[in-house]
């Protein structure tokens, strides 16, 4: 079979605005005022996506909310221009999308008028529109209700008229978006009867749906996308399975943003009060917010932390450590150093104070870029705990050039990161949880000696401990400075 | 749903090296021409649905706007003659035509997001739709009242009169290229509605609507023929009031706002056609 479409390195970017007043007003404001400035944080909904299919395949794109399957749609029905990469059709390929049935459905207007109008909306001609227009109300079943207007059917009508209408335009490549979300059961297997007759007719579909039983019905390949990226591309079942882990794996990453920098308002995404761990600035850092805050805590003190020693938290985020060791430590001999203000924030206005302690006893650098040359002594221990697998090498090679260059000479920095055993194999691996993941996407997973080179180059040493205590199961490393370095 | 490419050479076409031109533009509202009747259509429809007398009241407005001028200009203020009431509603109904397209414009494409982000088509048709839309109704307006005020004020008919059709033609080119930089630049900045309003209230006022030009002196009187609608208006009132042929200055600009207009439309959302979707 020929290629139908195919994608190659496609990537959309999206920039997302937080002063939301879509006005002159905050255009103006900004030449004077830096606050009012708009920003515009880029995202990339698609990232590098290479997947072709062939004609008259079905595939089925799942995932989770956000994940890019709808972006990706949008992007082969013509509505979004792909910011990078390429997008082949076969030449001459009708393409017809169904990403929200009944749209430039009015109200007012009868279900008549509004499925020529609707033909017309999709492109078809007005003869094509009257030739279709039988057909259309044939299959809808809704004879006696084609001269009321679209505000008295019931959602189940609407709908049902609106794919009536995408089922008749006979594309030859059909996009579909959670189209099974509405109708009964009855209307639903007629759904999936005509897309299996456009199937039969060596139609090509692709089909976004949550429902892995819509997908299984329907679908013969499935391809799962994970924050913009194809994570999975295969069989119905293996891509289901995947999904499912992924799912079962990790229902706060679902929540919170996790590879999303959070530059949201800190009151943005708290959750209900009552319950803390769902708390925005708990879930960004993973979830696991008061076990790794314990855990860095009592690993410290196993290696030998004492209250008049002065030590460094690495990526301190919301403060899951610090609320545990500033009452430990000395007042003053505690240093945080976070990336993210809005995480320092939430930690030193809700965590400490709920947990009683002070943030003056400690001292706390917020910076992008690792700089540490703050703080006004040498640090006898320093760890980063789930620090690295948000960061690109490079980034972790300037963390750990910083911190080696503040540590004192018999300095110790632990750091822990999800390792990767082989430094040639970028995945699919599988995760402690089950859940399947590459290397190379965030978690990143890097082998120790990757690692342990970038020390080498900054100028330190890498040892590897066999101590496999991190909540999140993460290896565990000791970097030194390296003597005469 | 839409074809990709020349369907007769089989091969793969790259979207995404497809850029956005006037001339893509221009195809596609031909290919798309039965979206647009049946936009004006549907517009049409909803004005009327529902009212038991329907496009009378479109009537009304006018009819009162006349019997209102007539008592304020020749009994309360005795400014003008009956006749001066015909020179103010051959300018009252165009300008109607060309303020409400505008103002409706505004809202063609940032108030259709749903629409702009579920299915592709050319956006202009939005805009240009709005426009057909009010032009429609000027042009049943115009038919009904033309002749009921040839004959109530007793004009009769001249040569330059044939010349009518040609000037809607290019005020409504001219409209169209307005809407679509009204269109374009709503969907970005909201603010650009309210500027219209501020906007339309002084064009009409340095547009000879209320007032004729041979009133005003000389100098101003050059100023206020530049102003954008005033070729549009000063030629009904050229054919129909003074019953002459437009001298080669309203020609002229006529002309020229309706190429300027539309091409600077045309650019516009031609240049911005494929972030609409991302930014209503």
């Amino acid at each position: 079979m020929s290629l139908a479409l195919e994608s190659r390195d496609l990537s959309k970017r999206f920039f997302l605005r937080h002063n939301p007043a879509a006005e002159l007003k905050v255009r103006l404001l900004g030449l004077f005022d830096l606050s009012r400035r708009q920003r515009v944080e880029e995202f990339w909904a698609l990232k590098s996506i290479s997947l072709k299919i062939r004609q008259g395949e079905s595939v089925g794109l799942i995932g989770r909310n956000g994940s890019g399957k709808s972006t990706f749609l949008k992007v082969v029905a013509g509505i979004h221009r792909p910011t990078t990469g390429e997008l082949l059709v076969a030449r001459g390929t009708r393409i017809g999308s169904m990403i929200e049935l009944g749209t430039g459905f009015h109200p007012e207007l009868t279900g008549q008028e509004n499925v020529l109008l609707n033909a017309s909306i999709h492109g078809l001609s007005r003869a094509e529109s009257l030739d279709i227009y039988d057909q259309v109300v044939a299959y809808s079943g809704l004879q006696h209700f084609m001269d009321v207007p679209i505000k008295n059917y019931s959602s189940g009508m609407h709908v049902r008229l609106g794919f009536s209408i995408a089922a008749t335009l006979d594309p030859d490549v059909l996009l579909l978006d959670e189209i099974f979300a509405v109708g009964d059961e009855d209307f639903q297997k007629q759904c999936v009867a005509t897309i299996k007759s456009f199937e039969a007719r060596g139609k090509t579909i692709v089909f976004v749906s949550h429902s892995p039983t819509a997908i299984q019905a329907i679908c013969d390949r499935a391809c799962l996308l994970d924050r913009g990226r194809l994570l999975y591309d295969g069989t119905v079942d293996g891509g289901l399975t995947e999904y499912r882990r992924l799912t079962a794996a990790s229902p706060h990453e679902a929540l919170g943003p996790v590879d999303a920098p959070a530059t949201a308002s800190p009151g943005g995404h708290a959750r209900a009060s009552g319950d803390a761990d769902l708390a925005w600035h708990r879930l960004a850092s993973g979830g696991r917010w008061s076990e790794e805050g314990a855990w860095v805590f009592d690993f410290l003190r196993r290696q030998g932390l004492r209250p008049e020693q002065h030590v460094l938290d690495l990526g301190c985020g919301s403060l899951s450590a610090a609320s545990r060791l500033l009452p430990y430590m000395q007042p003053h001999h505690y240093w945080g150093y976070e990336k993210s203000i809005e995480l320092y924030i939430a930690g030193s206005q809700i965590e400490l104070p709920r947990a009683g302690v002070r943030a003056e006893l400690g001292h706390f650098i917020v910076n992008d870029d690792f700089d540490l040359s703050d703080a006004a002594h040498p640090f006898d221990l320093a760890i980063a705990s789930a620090l690295f697998r948000r960061l690109a090498l490079n980034s972790i090679a300037r963390a750990m050039a910083s911190v080696i260059r503040a540590l004192a000479p018999d300095g110790r920095f632990y750091a822990t990161w999800p390792e990767n055993p082989d430094p040639a194999d970028f995945g699919p691996m599988v995760r402690a949880d089950g859940s399947t993941t590459y290397s190379d996407h965030e978690p990143f997973h890097y082998s120790f000696a990757m690692l342990a080179a970038i020390v080498e180059a900054v100028g330190g040493v890498a040892e590897r401990l066999d101590e496999r205590s991190h909540p999140r199961g993460e290896t565990i490393m000791l970097i030194t400075r390296r003597i005469g370095a | 749903m839409f074809r990709v490419g020349d369907p007769t050479v089989s091969a793969m076409v790259n979207r995404a090296a497809e850029a956005p031109s006037i001339r893509r533009t221009l195809r596609g509202l031909q290919q798309y021409r039965h979206l647009l009747r049946n936009l004006v259509l549907k517009d049409l429809k909803l004005k009327y649905r529902g009212s038991v007398v329907g496009f009378l009241w479109s009537l009304a407005n006018p009819l009162l706007m006349a019997v209102v001028y007539t008592v304020v200009f020749t009994k309360i203020l005795r400014a003008g003659s009956e006749g001066f009431v015909f020179y103010l509603m051959l300018g009252l109904l165009a300008w109607t035509f060309f303020a409400n397209s505008a103002g409706m414009s505004t809202g063609s494409i940032a108030d259709n997001g749903g629409l702009v982000k579920s299915v592709w088509f050319p956006r202009a048709i939005l805009p240009t739709a709005t426009v057909l839309f009010n032009l429609a109704q000027y042009t049943l307006t115009v038919l009904v009242f033309l002749p009921l005020m040839l004959l109530y004020y007793h004009v009769p008919p001249a040569a330059p009169m044939l010349l009518f059709p040609v000037f809607v033609g290019l005020q409504s080119l001219f409209t169209i290229g307005v809407a679509l930089i009204l269109a374009t630049s709503t969907a970005f900045f909201r603010d650009v509605r309210h500027l219209v309003e501020v906007a339309l209230a002084v064009l009409f006022w340095t547009t000879p609507i209320l007032y004729q030009l041979d009133h005003l002196p000389a100098r101003v009187r050059r100023l206020i023929l530049m102003s954008p609608m005033s070729p549009y208006i000063g030629a009904y009132q050229d054919i129909f009031y003074y019953r002459q042929w437009p001298d080669a200055a309203i020609w002229l600009t006529a002309v020229g706002y309706a190429v300027v207009a539309l091409v600077l439309g045309l650019w516009l959302i031609v240049r911005n056609e494929d972030s609409f979707a991302e930014r209503i």
